[in-house]
């Protein structure tokens, strides 16, 4: 019965990863690829990779990235998904659209749409802030240093949000009412319900929001892609921006790529367990 | 002023070289050897160039380093910028075409300053010899590249006709084509009096023979961005792809 599926999950899921590393301990390069020939490497690409002090530009920066976005994503989904969980707020099947349209943006088009919102002398956000008082000059958001990481991440936020905000909902909607009546009876305020019933009961869907998200967020791609390529200078080199310029820039070293993406997959699913135990052991106490 | 200065191969790159070019100054010698030195020609233009931004003579869009060849001259086209360059493809089929730009017709092409010397590339097709129908990809070569059946060069007047893109052969240069089709956009004679000055781009760049010349140039986009964005001095940036000319060679 389960034969079809298995066959499919392997052509589409394991044999890609499993080529992929295979071409990360050999070398493959546009001469290997010309030849047909790709002659074994060993860990020489993994070692390459990890001498190039350009990757741990690419890791600092995804791992600032990743950290502001999580726990951006985290506290909006739970604060917004509180919102439209009160029986008091309506919500019309409007509003809870409006809320999910985000999610249905391809990434690439959402990275297009926030480049011309960020433009310096044409862009929205520039002429709101202004037209607000709030600035007196244009603000160079993606091309500033200073501020091009930052910028990426609130585009990243605003379109993967829906999707925490969906399980955060259908989690809290799983919560007794009765539990809330008890306290409240027993005198709880709504901060003290949120503390003691709200949060403990979130506690495992947002330990699973946190490793989704980490693992995207650490793979993100399509909004540096659109809105900076990288720039200004490494500002906004992240891992996979790093793997696919290795990649696919000349001259296109696919193994060191291959060993990159490698390596980053082993750090994703190190702090996914790494989430995983520490929930687990909080639940058990 | 904006700059073509976006991410990428020629964008970026191209201004730096064009501009080095254009006052006598390479990046390698015929020999190889780098010209980044102190006093160079090419770390010279890249301290005026730098002067342009914000810390100097504040004259630089920012939008400069974001911009590619279309989306500059698409932002040109708004109207709030004075000069646009190097003029990488010309963009002038953008900034001149009422449709696409709100000033269209009031924007001149200039050549470069002094003798004018530029720079230009020109890219080829080639397939490889293990097709499994040799005649045809002959045919696609020749469509792509060259001459079709009726003796004309297909490929390269359509491109110099929809995207204004110049082209390798001097006949097509010559032809009514360019005169004819190019004059919505621009003073045709100006614009071959530019073509006829320029250079290919490995007289300035030897280094584009080399496959380290890849990974070399992605360094340079970050450095010299870096030094736009005064983040590193022009020196700095300079020093740093000398010693990443090295490390650019290892890594191929």
């Amino acid at each position: 019965m389960n034969l079809p599926t298995l066959v499919f999950l392997g052509a589409v899921l394991a044999y890609p990863v499993i080529y992929a590393g295979y071409l990360s301990v050999h070398k493959v390069g546009l001469a290997q690829l010309r030849r047909g020939e790709f002659p074994f490497s060993g860990w020489e690409n993994y070692g390459r990779v990890l001498e190039d002090p350009l990757f741990w530009m690419a890791m600092k920066n995804t791992l600032v990235f990743t950290a502001i976005t999580v726990i951006s994503e985290i506290v909006l989904a739970v604060a917004i998904a509180l919102l439209i969980n009160q029986t008091s707020i309506w919500t019309s099947r409007v509003t809870r659209f409006l809320i999910l349209l985000p999610y249905a943006i391809p990434p690439i088009c959402n990275g297009l749409i926030w480049s011309f919102l960020y433009s310096f002398q044409l862009g929205f956000l520039n002429r709101i802030l202004f037209s607000l008082g709030l600035i007196h000059d244009p603000v160079n958001w993606a091309g500033n240093p200073d501020t091009a990481l930052y910028a990426v991440t609130v585009p990243y936020i605003w379109r993967t949000l829906p999707f925490a905000i969906i399980l955060v909902h259908a989690a809290l909607q799983g919560i007794p009412r009765e539990l809330y009546e008890q306290a409240a009876i027993d005198g709880a305020n709504a901060w003290h319900r949120f503390r003691q019933i709200t949060l403990p009961m979130l506690q495992q869907i947002i330990a699973i929001i946190l490793i989704l998200r980490t693992a995207f967020a650490f793979a993100v791609f399509e909004e540096i892609l659109a809105i900076t390529q990288g720039g200004p200078g490494d500002a906004t080199w992240v891992a996979a921006w790093y793997s696919y310029k290795i990649t696919f820039s000349p001259p296109n070293n696919f193994g060191m790529g291959a060993a990159s993406a490698f390596i980053l997959a082993l750090m994703i699913a190190a702090i996914a367990l790494v989430y995983l135990r520490a929930v687990y052991r909080r639940v058990q106490l | 002023m904006l700059w073509v200065a976006g991410v990428g191969l020629e964008q970026l790159p191209g201004t730096w070289y064009q501009m080095t070019w254009n006052r006598g100054g390479v990046f390698f010698d015929k020999q190889g050897n780098h010209m980044l030195g102190a006093g160079s020609v090419a770390r010279e233009t890249l301290k005026w160039w730098a002067n342009t931004f914000e810390k100097g003579l504040d004259i630089a869009d920012p939008e400069s380093l974001k911009v590619q060849f279309t989306s500059s001259a698409k932002a040109f086209g708004a109207g709030k910028n004075l000069y646009r360059g190097p003029n990488h493809h010309y963009g002038l089929n953008i900034a001149n075409d009422p449709a696409q730009s709100p000033i269209a017709g009031k924007v001149k092409v200039m050549g470069s300053p002094g003798d004018g010397k530029t720079i230009a590339d020109a890219h080829v097709y080639f397939l490889c010899t293990a097709n499994r129908n040799k005649e045809w990809a002959w045919k696609l070569l020749q469509y792509l590249g060259g001459k079709t059946k009726d003796g004309n060069y297909t490929q390269a007047i359509s491109l110099a006709k929809d995207a204004m893109l110049g082209s390798g052969y001097q006949s097509v240069m010559n032809s009514d084509v360019i005169k004819t089709g190019w004059a919505p956009w621009g003073d045709v004679p100006e614009i071959l009096k530019i073509w006829d000055k320029s250079a290919y781009i490995a007289e300035v760049c030897s280094s584009i023979y080399q496959p380290w010349h890849f990974p070399w140039t992605d360094q340079l986009n970050i450095e010299v961005q870096k030094c736009l964005t005064g983040q590193i001095t022009p020196d700095v940036c300079c020093d740093n792809l000398i010693k990443g000319i090295a490390d650019a060679k290892r890594k191929v």
